[in-house]
Order: structure tokens, then C-alpha cells, then sequence
């Protein structure tokens, strides 16, 4: 599967905040969206989720067009927002099984990838709870067990790692990988660039709404000669360049 | 699909019969009962008084445009919706078009008891006979349901929805108003339908819009609860925050010191917490209509009286709005200046609002004995409510 971001232009109003952007994830890619706070990471996924409709460009999952099909090309994607939305009045057990209703997934089969994720988690005794009284963390996991229960071919990830605990954030770079194996792409937004450093595949770098520079580390690399080896240096390099 | 919004209507319906419940059992009712009374009797003899004005057809129909926007499309919508049911797509418009007919009967009930009110002022303002007015009741209904479906299909088309709901009623009234008779209106409006519905196929094409859907059910719901909230509290509402730099002026009045710790913070509170803020501008500005209109010796008082007591009330949940936040219990100053602090600044803006109402009363027809009245009414309603109940209360609940 590989979504394709083409001169996507849009925002929130008349003004657009992403301004031509494009990039690819591929087949079994982990593409980090980097940037400032403001940058426009948010707006462009929430154009590839089609919260937001764009003003020019286009999205497609191998060739499907968000614009044109948006039905085929919503059952593909799987989101997991930074700031975690859940149901007041459904239990964690209400929501897996909502989930499970939208997807239209197999029952059997996905209680039991269920299971092994809220284990994972530890969440699998807290079934009866509703999870909107949880800790930011917690609810987290609730967005991840969902998420990763399904079938879906891309993935979305807003800010994966603040608020989840250690073992939760080893844990959840495991299940990426696992993920990528079976051939799903995943796009991940973050501020944390030592962990994107070590498992991204590829970085997008996003700067007042516009691709700076994207590529393998070695790439970055070549493009900001004098910035130093990590990627940390790279991007406080480009920020300060503004 | 079917079943997620049947479930979502029984939940709807447990809660807002909760609430009702709690409405309705409230001494409140009575309260209302008064408020609607001396409406009532306003109306009544407005009536009477009534002689025909041109202008008067130009505020029949702002009236009835008004009335045309009331009661919305109710889709029970929650936010996590645009995360969760986002491979569903396609099955909204199964969804929607429940949601449509679950908001026809409410908004349906809305339009023909808001016409039943107004009938007698348009019958003047149109000179119309009571068979020809009749005609209105299906004009209406058509209007609406043509209104809501427009909205309905917006969320996928993203056209403005002017056009359905001002724009046609406009022409539909000025026509009839003017020249043609009401049974007129009623042919134009179905002839109207039956070509946005032709058409109607073309609408369901796009991207749904969740953020605007599920936006416009929030509000929608938050209406509700703020209505609720008049009665009861209800721990959904939690208004938002402006600065309001127009009252700065005020802010910067309010003595800094120690003693006045929480005079600054509960003013601060009541004016730029859109909550409080609202509660005070929208009841003021029913109890100065109110005023405006009524002058009677035993009727204008007591419904003035009536309106602060509900502000009054309302405004109790004030004192503990602070209490979660940690610092508050850190400050080095005791509960007794608190409740002293509190029971100032209600004493001030009750006597504020108070004089505003007395002062508009004056305006639309000064009567001494009236305004006297009133003021020494409210004056010991003030003292009465601050004083000696609010203290027993805020014990109360400390217990």
C-alpha cells in the first residue's frame, strides 16, 4: 500500500496553512513528519484523514483518490490522534466492539488481536471501565488497541510517545514494526527525533506549511551539509534558518 | 448504522427526560408559569391595541424567517465520531436520514405551535382573513422540512445554506405580503420542494464534512443544556473564556489586596466566562423586554423579582468554581473571606442588573408608584437572597 500526497494545498480557511506539499509512504515504510509546532504536521494529516477538504491536489492509497472514493479509501486508513477522543458513556469493551461494527472486522478474529494487544497494553483487565475518566497515557492505548485491531493498510499516528510510559513507548515501536512486516505504511508525526532517528525510515520536514527537505538520514544530511550528524542538529539547524 | 443511531435516540431520549424530570419537578415551573403569564397578558392586550402599519408586515417577517430557524437538525453526533465511524462513510446517509426524521416531529411541533402564537399579529399585519392565514400551518411545514433536509445533504455538497433558509422564505412572504394570496405561498413552497428534491441526488456527492456535522450537533446540544442549565446544573456546559478588553477599565478598579482576593477572581470569572456572562446578558435583556412592555403595580415587580431570583440562583455555583484548582488552597486566607468576597460581588451585579430593568421600565412608560414598587421589592429580595440564604446554603453544602 502506499499513500501518495500530491501538491496537496489547504488549511483551515481561505488561507492555506499547507502549502504544496508532497511526499510518499510506501509498502512497509515508517515516514517521520517532522516541524515547529505550527508547521502545518496537523493540517496535512488532517487532510489525509479527510477531516479537512483540500483546496488543490490530491490524496490516493495506491491509486485511490480521497477526492473521488472517499468510502473505499476511509476503510484503509487507521488514525490515532494526539489529543485521544473517546465516548463518554462506551466502556473500553463498547468501544473495541464500535470499532469492530465500523471496520465491519471479523469478530472471532479480531477479539483475539485484541486480547493480545490490551495484554500488551495492560489493559485487559479494565474491559468494564470507561475509559474517558483514564490518564492521557492510558488513553492512548485505548486509541492504539483500536487502531491496530483492524485491518487497515496506512496508518496515521499524531504524536505517538508524550504521555505514554517507557515500556508503552518499546512496546508500541515493536507493534510498528510488526505492522510494517505485513506490508501497512505508516505515517508518523513527532517532536521526539531521537526515537524517529533510530526507526524512521524516511523524514519529511515540514516548515511553514512547506517540505523543506525529505529523504533517508543520509539524505538530510546532504542537503544541510554543515549541520552535524543527528537529526536533532539537522532540525534545530533548519528552524533557526526560518 | 440503524441500530447505532436507535441506540443513540434511547440514550437521547433517557437523558433529556433526566432533565426534564428535574425542570419540571423545580419550583422553577411556577416561576415560568408567571414569566409566560405576564407575557401572556402583554400579548393579549398588544392584540387588542393593534391597528394596522405597513411597517408591521416587515416585522412579521423577520418573525416568521425567525421562527423558520427554529428547531435544527438533530444528529446526535459525538466528536470521537470522525475517528471512530470514519470507515463508514458511506452509510451516513443512512444515518443522516434518520436523523431527519427524528428531527422532523420536534421541529415540526416548534413551527406550528410558533404559528399558533403569531397567527393573530399576522392576520393584522397582512389584513388577512382566518381561512386565508390557515394556509401558513402547511407553508410552514413544508418550509421546514425542505430547510432541514438542505442541511442534511450540506455536510456532503458544503453549499450555503442561506438560500432554503432566508432567502426563499423572504421572496415566499414578500409575495404574499404584498400582493398575492396566502394559499399562493403554499403552491410556491411545494413547487420549490419538488425542485430541490429532483435535484437532491447530485447533493450527496463529496466528502461528508464530519467537523461540521458533529460542530453544529454540539451546539445544537449545548442550546439544550444551557436551557437545562436555567434549572439545574448540568456538568456538560463549560462555556469558554474571553478577554473582553472593554472591561478592563473594571477589572483594574477592583482593589488588589489581600482582603479582595476573591472579589477579583469571582468578577473575573462572572464576566469572561461565557456562561455566566451569557446568562446574565440573555435574562437581563428578557426581564428589560418584560419591563419595557408591563406596568402594573403587582405584575412588573414580581417578574422582575422573579428574573433576578433566577439569576441569583444560577450564579451559586460560582463560589466553589474555584475549588479544584490547587493554589486556591494554598492562599493563606480563610473561608470567611471568601464568603465575603462572594456575597459582595453578588450583592453589586444583582443591583446592577436590577437597576438596568427598573430603569428601562421607567423608560417605556414612567409610573412612579410602579417604579417604587419594584425597586423596594427587589432592594429586600437582594438583601433577603445574599444575606441570610446564600450563607445558610454555601453551609449547607459544606456539610
Amino acid at each position: 500500500m502506499t499513500l501518495t500526497i500530491s501538491h496537496l494545498v489547504g488549511g483551515y480557511s481561505q488561507v492555506p496553512v499547507v502549502k504544496d506539499v508532497s511526499f510518499e509512504v510506501g509498502d512497509g515504510e515508517l515516514v517521520a513528519l517532522i516541524g515547529l509546532n505550527g508547521a502545518g504536521k496537523s493540517t496535512t494529516i488532517n487532510h489525509i484523514i479527510g477531516l479537512l477538504t483540500p483546496q488543490h491536489g490530491d490524496i490516493t492509497i495506491d491509486g485511490i483518490s480521497l477526492l473521488a472514493n472517499p468510502t473505499v479509501y476511509k476503510e484503509k486508513i487507521a488514525y490515532i490522534p494526539e489529543q485521544p477522543i473517546l465516548y463518554d458513556e462506551l466502556t473500553l469493551k463498547e468501544h473495541l466492539e464500535l470499532t469492530m461494527m465500523a471496520y465491519q472486522l471479523d469478530e472471532n478474529k479480531t477479539w483475539k488481536k485484541a486480547q493480545r494487544l490490551l495484554k500488551l497494553f495492560r489493559l485487559d483487565n479494565k474491559l468494564d471501565w470507561f475509559p474517558a475518566n483514564f490518564s492521557k497515557g492510558m488513553k492512548q492505548k485505548v486509541m492504539l488497541v483500536n487502531a491496530f485491531m483492524t485491518e487497515a493498510k496506512v496508518f496515521i499516528i499524531d504524536e505517538p510517545f508524550i504521555g505514554l510510559d517507557p515500556v508503552a513507548v518499546h512496546d508500541l515501536l515493536a507493534l510498528i514494526t510488526e505492522t510494517k512486516l505485513n506490508g501497512a505504511a505508516v505515517l508518523m508525526s513527532t517532536h521526539v527525533l531521537d526515537t524517529a532517528e533510530k526507526f524512521a525510515d524516511k523524514f519529511v520536514l515540514l516548515h511553514n506549511g512547506e517540505v523543506k527537505t525529505m529523504g533517508g538520514l543520509a539524505t538530510l544530511k546532504q542537503d544541510f551539509p554543515d549541520a552535524g550528524d543527528s537529526l536533532n542538529d539537522i532540525y534545530l539547524t533548519l528552524a533557526k534558518e526560518g | 448504522m440503524n441500530e447505532l443511531f436507535k441506540q443513540r435516540q434511547r440514550d437521547n431520549f433517557s437523558q433529556m427526560s433526566r432533565y426534564l424530570k428535574l425542570v419540571l419537578n423545580d419550583q422553577f415551573t411556577i416561576a415560568i408559569m408567571f414569566l409566560m403569564g405576564g407575557l401572556g397578558y402583554w400579548y393579549a392586550g398588544f392584540l387588542k391595541s393593534l391597528t394596522f402599519a405597513w411597517w408591521e408586515k416587515i416585522i412579521a417577517m423577520v418573525l416568521m424567517i425567525g421562527l423558520l430557524q427554529m428547531g435544527r437538525l438533530a444528529t446526535l453526533f459525538k466528536p470521537a465520531d470522525k475517528i471512530f465511524l470514519m470507515p463508514q462513510e458511506v452509510n451516513m446517509e443512512t444515518y443522516l436520514k434518520q436523523g431527519f426524521w427524528h428531527s422532523m416531529w420536534i421541529a415540526q411541533a416548534i413551527q406550528l405551535i410558533g404559528v399558533t402564537i403569531l397567527l393573530p399579529f399576522i392576520q393584522v399585519a397582512f389584513q388577512a382573513s382566518i381561512v386565508q392565514s390557515l394556509w401558513l400551518y402547511p407553508t410552514f411545514v413544508v418550509f421546514k422540512s425542505l430547510i432541514l433536509y438542505d442541511q442534511m445533504q450540506s455536510y456532503y455538497s458544503k453549499h450555503s445554506l442561506i438560500w432554503l433558509r432566508v432567502v426563499l422564505p423572504l421572496i415566499t412572504f414578500a409575495l404574499f405580503g404584498v400582493r398575492l394570496d396566502m394559499a399562493w405561498a403554499f403552491v410556491f413552497v411545494v413547487l420549490a420542494a419538488i425542485g430541490r428534491m429532483s435535484v437532491r441526488d447530485k447533493f450527496w456527492q463529496g466528502i461528508f464534512n464530519w467537523q461540521s456535522a458533529i460542530d453544529d450537533e454540539t451546539s445544537r446540544q449545548l442550546t439544550i443544556y444551557r436551557f437545562f442549565n436555567l434549572f439545574t446544573d448540568v456538568p456538560k456546559i463549560k462555556g469558554k473564556t474571553r478577554l473582553r478588553a472593554w472591561l478592563n477599565w473594571f477589572f483594574n478598579h477592583i482593589p488588589k489586596n489581600h482582603n479582595n482576593l476573591y472579589t477579583n477572581l469571582y468578577w473575573r470569572g462572572l464576566l469572561r466566562n461565557d456562561e455566566y456572562f451569557g446568562l446574565l446578558i440573555r435574562l437581563t435583556i428578557i426581564g428589560a423586554i418584560v419591563a419595557y412592555f408591563v406596568h402594573n403595580t403587582v405584575i412588573t415587580p414580581l417578574i422582575l423579582a422573579l428574573i433576578v431570583y433566577l439569576i441569583a440562583f444560577q450564579l451559586l455555583p460560582l463560589y466553589e468554581r474555584y475549588d479544584d484548582i490547587a493554589f486556591t488552597h494554598l492562599y493563606p486566607v480563610n473561608n470567611k473571606m471568601k464568603r465575603k468576597n462572594f456575597v459582595t460581588v453578588l450583592v453589586r451585579i444583582l443591583m446592577i442588573l436590577g437597576f438596568i430593568m427598573v430603569i428601562v421600565n421607567a423608560i417605556g412608560e414612567f409610573d412612579l408608584q410602579v417604579v417604587l414598587v419594584t425597586l423596594g421589592l427587589l432592594l429586600v429580595e437582594i438583601y433577603v437572597f445574599c444575606y441570610l440564604i446564600v450563607p445558610k446554603r454555601i453551609k449547607k453544602s459544606k456539610e
